[in-house]
């Protein structure tokens, strides 16, 4: 991609091509962590749901709280870690600057907001406020990292509001149906490089910003919690994919100048064209079906296990429109990009245990394997996903109408490698390996009037 | 109990400490010399590297071409042509006006037609960097390293050159060919030039060395500093393809120097270069001649006056000057492949050994049925466009096929073959309005219309630039 001259065509391409394909991946752009307690059990809360985080983990269970309102805020900051080694070969002649890299630290903060009603044994409400896809994968040294051209810096965020009413016609048995609005805001950051000179010296020469927010998204919810038996108990969850429509959005170049003459006033004509140029993308957050049961074992201990499917698969490519807006009738030089993505369904396993230490207290502890759906060629620094293990415990403390529960998760990825048997296989050649971790600490309060 | 139980949840918090506590690893450093996702495949050359068929290079003609086929049998995804709308952008008339591809109209007559925005008919002008295919209809040896523009092509006006180098627009605005291909830095390069070093003198009927035909002693000193720069190239595999014979076109072997009047008997041309001790060998396809209507007058034992000009025929020293000429040329290429460790598609090898003889139809051969006094062949089975230079479709996969062998050979790779069997003739025919491709059609008219023959001499002097 660096071996690039400058013209407007080819800095719309290009810019295209940094900007998209972060903005919709895999599971690591899902944000399974909206509760403590679920958290603390590794996730596998579907079916057991019972506090006010279920209106995002099973807006059913919700039929089983307690009479009356029911306040709850969980966060769980997330502390991600990359590092990146570049495949020696031919991407590093393609993409030259550092051969390795590693992200800032950063702390992101995905809140759980929750309130429920539970009104009689048969109807219960709710409503949330979530952020169940997000991210944030910002590179240090990025005038010299040799992925600037594909991302500095990604930053997503979905924010969720979702009302729900539960239904329980049989003491043993609760549905619910809801909806979700979402407004979606996100900043992608890349570096637009250019080589000139007869030894091909690289140069960076303009930042690339896209900054944006969407419109407002609708998706369907609906759930299920089934408890045959003081012992078991099974939840079906169904959050449906919402459509995030960025129209307008604010797409910047800013130059920076080599010293070179020519370069340099070829580039500031190409940017001052592209500066009247806004962004229109459509990108998809995917459904997720959540299913779980629960095993009591006695009174004071409790297994859990849930299969968690994504539809990625519907994430083929992401087109991206370049155009001005105040152009009537559409704009003739406007510019579509095709990213191809290429994902497959999103699987996750998830286990969890619990033990009541006493009364007040109980311990809990959970780990799941999260299948990467992300296919190894569109892997790159927006999101260097692997497939994961999470470990998990916490600690629930509750004493009358009050719960607190602190938690931490350690998320383990894969090393994955852009580069199989020697052939990369990254879709814009920038073949590497990743490495990743990320610390969760989670905390909860939840309260019942 | 309820202790057991703390320690029980104790020893699983230091459980997961232990496992949080590990350090980051460092990412092993893999070593990927190719992306099969974002290979890049080059190709250097001249019309026949454009894909230029049938007069002129357009959409068809370019995604029949042997480059793009070679890409396709690479299995890569992306490989980007200044591909040209139909009717293609041919060489101009003689008013100056560019002509389209040549077709077969309803009359069986090969016409062509004026093409009056040739730049509107560009797809994708707008492609940021280089093509992938860096074949300039026209280009010569020496331009390929030298020639930025129309301008300073070495015919001195050859619009190619503005249309595909795009230096008007494209920074830093004055590259050539070489750069272009320097700045995509390809895995795979083809070369394949040298052709039009010969054939504008051959096809003008009037070679001679250092005017109009590169002489064989100085071709390599245009030549060696383009391999020089290519080599520079990291990782290169690089493919060079030597040139046809020129007279194996049927251009020039279409013709006989002896006319065949049923009933009466044979009769030579009257030429003017034709003399005992240096007679004529070859007859062009532009000769008056071609055209039924003009024999008798060239004929002086049927009371013919007109003689043919040097201009339509080539003599036995002529022609020993092109040979000559093509040899030390292929020499050159063989050797320097050799001395590089490159592979040599050997396309001398193919174009001498299609047969004229089109009785059997599983193979194809270098005539064409619409071709005055063609053998009885099908157009399908030919490796020729309609223009007698160019390659047909099967043609084109043919040479393709030659340059997947070298590479396979040179580099122990495994490209897969382009199945020729399943390659059909049919443009010039099938764009033609209204016409059914004349399959087993026997040739017995006049072939090329006026506005044909007026652009197929404009195509001889696109590739006759003055060495």
């Amino acid at each position: 991609m660096k071996r690039t001259l400058l013209n407007h065509s080819l800095v719309l391409l290009l810019a295209a091509s940094v900007l998209v394909p972060s903005v919709a991946y895999p599971g690591g752009f899902n944000i399974y962590e909206q509760g403590s307690r679920a958290t603390a059990l590794g996730g596998a809360f579907t079916a057991t749901a019972d506090d006010p985080s279920a209106l995002f983990y099973n807006m059913a269970g919700t039929a089983f709280l307690r009479e009356g309102w029911a306040l709850s805020v969980n966060v769980s900051p997330v502390l991600p870690r990359n590092k990146f080694t570049r495949a020696m070969g031919r991407t590093a002649i393609d993409f030259p600057g550092d051969p390795t890299a590693e992200t800032k630290d950063a702390v992101f903060f995905p809140t759980g907001i929750y309130v429920t009603y539970r009104h009689d044994d048969i109807w219960s409400a709710g409503f949330s406020f979530s952020t169940p896809y997000g991210l944030g994968v910002e590179w240090d040294n990025q005038s010299t990292f040799s992925g600037r051209t594909e991302s500095v810096n990604a930053q997503i965020e979905g924010l969720y509001f979702s009302p729900s009413v539960t239904f329980s016609p049989w003491s043993h048995l609760a549905i619910a149906g809801g909806f979700s609005l979402v407004k979606t805001s996100l900043e992608l950051n890349s570096i637009r490089t250019t080589t000139f000179g007869t030894d091909n010296t690289t140069y960076n020469i303009a930042d690339v910003t896209l900054e944006g927010t969407s419109r407002l998204g609708v998706g369907p919810n609906a759930a299920i919690m089934y408890r045959p038996s003081d012992r078991w108990s099974f939840g079906v969850n169904y959050r449906g994919g919402v459509l995030n429509e960025f129209r307008d959005d604010d797409a910047e170049f800013v130059q920076r100048t080599t010293g070179i003459g020519p370069v340099d006033d070829a580039v500031a004509a190409e940017l001052a064209f592209l500066n009247t140029k806004s962004a229109n993308a459509d990108i998809e957050f995917p459904a997720i079906l959540m299913t779980g049961a629960r095993y009591e074992v006695n009174e004071d201990f409790g297994l859990m296990v849930d299969f968690i499917w994504f539809d990625w698969s519907s994430f083929e490519e992401i087109r991206l429109v370049f155009s001005d807006p105040d152009i009537v009738g559409g704009d003739p030089t406007s510019v579509a990009q095709v990213i191809r993505e290429d994902y497959s369904d999103g699987q996750q396993w998830r286990f969890g245990a619990e033990y009541r230490i006493s009364p007040k207290l109980r311990g809990m502890v959970g780990f799941a394997y999260d299948n990467t759906p992300q296919p190894t060629g569109s892997v790159s620094p927006l999101l260097p996903d692997a497939n994961r293990l999470d470990y998990s415990l916490g600690l629930t403390w509750e004493k009358e109408n009050l719960e607190i529960t602190a938690g931490y998760m350690f998320v383990d990825f894969d090393e994955r490698s852009t580069v199989v048997d020697g052939v990369g296989q990254s879709f814009e050649g920038f073949d590497g390996t990743y490495t990743a971790l990320v610390h969760i600490p989670t905390i909860g309060f939840s309260y019942y009037f | 109990m309820r202790h057991m139980r703390i320690k029980a949840f104790v020893g699983l918090v230091a459980c997961v400490g232990l496992i949080a506590g590990c350090s980051l690893d460092e990412p092993a450093t893999p070593t990927a010399n190719m992306n099969q996702l974002t290979e890049r495949y080059g190709a250097l050359g001249n019309s026949l590297t454009a894909g230029f068929m049938g007069g002129a290079l357009f959409n068809d003609g370019q995604m029949a071409g042997y480059p793009y086929l070679i890409s396709r049998q690479m299995g890569i995804e992306k490989f980007e042509m200044p591909l040209v709308d139909q009717p293609g952008i041919g060489a101009p008339n003689s008013l100056g006006i560019p002509q389209g591809m040549f077709y077969v109209d309803e009359f069986g007559v090969i016409t062509t037609d004026n093409v009056l925005d040739p730049v509107g008919l560009l797809l994708n002008s707008l492609h940021p960097v280089g093509y992938d295919n860096l074949g300039i209809p026209g280009a010569t040896t020496f331009d390929l390293a030298n020639a930025t523009s129309a301008a300073t092509s070495q015919s001195g006006g050859n619009l190619f050159f503005d249309l595909i180098l795009r230096n008007s627009a494209l920074p830093p605005f004055n590259t050539t060919q070489l750069d272009q291909m320097m700045a995509l830095a390809p895995d795979y390069l083809s070369l394949w030039v040298g052709a039009n070093d010969v054939l504008g003198g051959a096809a003008g009927g009037n070679p001679v060395a250092g005017v109009n035909i590169t002489p064989g002693s100085v071709w390599p000193t245009l030549f060696t500093p383009i391999l020089d720069a290519i080599e520079m190239i990291p990782g290169v595999h690089v493919v060079l393809g030597n040139i046809p014979s020129i007279p194996s076109a049927p251009f020039f072997t279409t013709i006989p120097v002896v006319a065949d009047v049923p009933g009466i008997g044979s009769f030579r041309w009257a030429m003017d270069e034709d003399t005992d001790d240096d007679p004529v060998i070859f007859v062009l396809i532009t000769a008056p001649v071609a055209d039924p209507a003009e024999q008798p007058n060239y004929i002086a034992e049927l009371g013919g006056t007109k003689s043919l000009g040097g201009q339509y025929t080539l003599t036995q020293s002529e022609v020993d000057l092109l040979d000559a000429t093509v040899d030390a040329i292929n020499s050159t290429i063989a050797s320097e492949a050799a001395a590089r460790g490159w592979g040599l598609a050997d396309i001398h090898a193919l174009m001498s050994s299609l047969p004229n003889d089109m009785s059997d139809p599983a193979t194809f051969g270098r005539l064409n049925s619409v071709f005055p006094w063609g053998a009885a062949g099908q157009n399908v089975f030919s490796a020729f466009s309609l223009d007698a230079i160019h390659p047909s479709e099967k043609g084109y996969a043919s040479v393709a096929n030659f340059f997947i062998d070298a590479f396979n050979d040179t580099y122990e790779m495994s490209i897969p073959a382009v199945d020729e069997g399943a390659v059909t003739n049919v443009i010039g025919f099938a764009n033609s309005p209204g016409f059914v491709p004349p399959r087993g059609r026997q040739a017995s008219a006049p072939l090329y219309s006026a506005e044909g023959r007026d652009a197929l001499i404009g195509l001889v002097e696109l590739l006759g630039a003055d060495q």
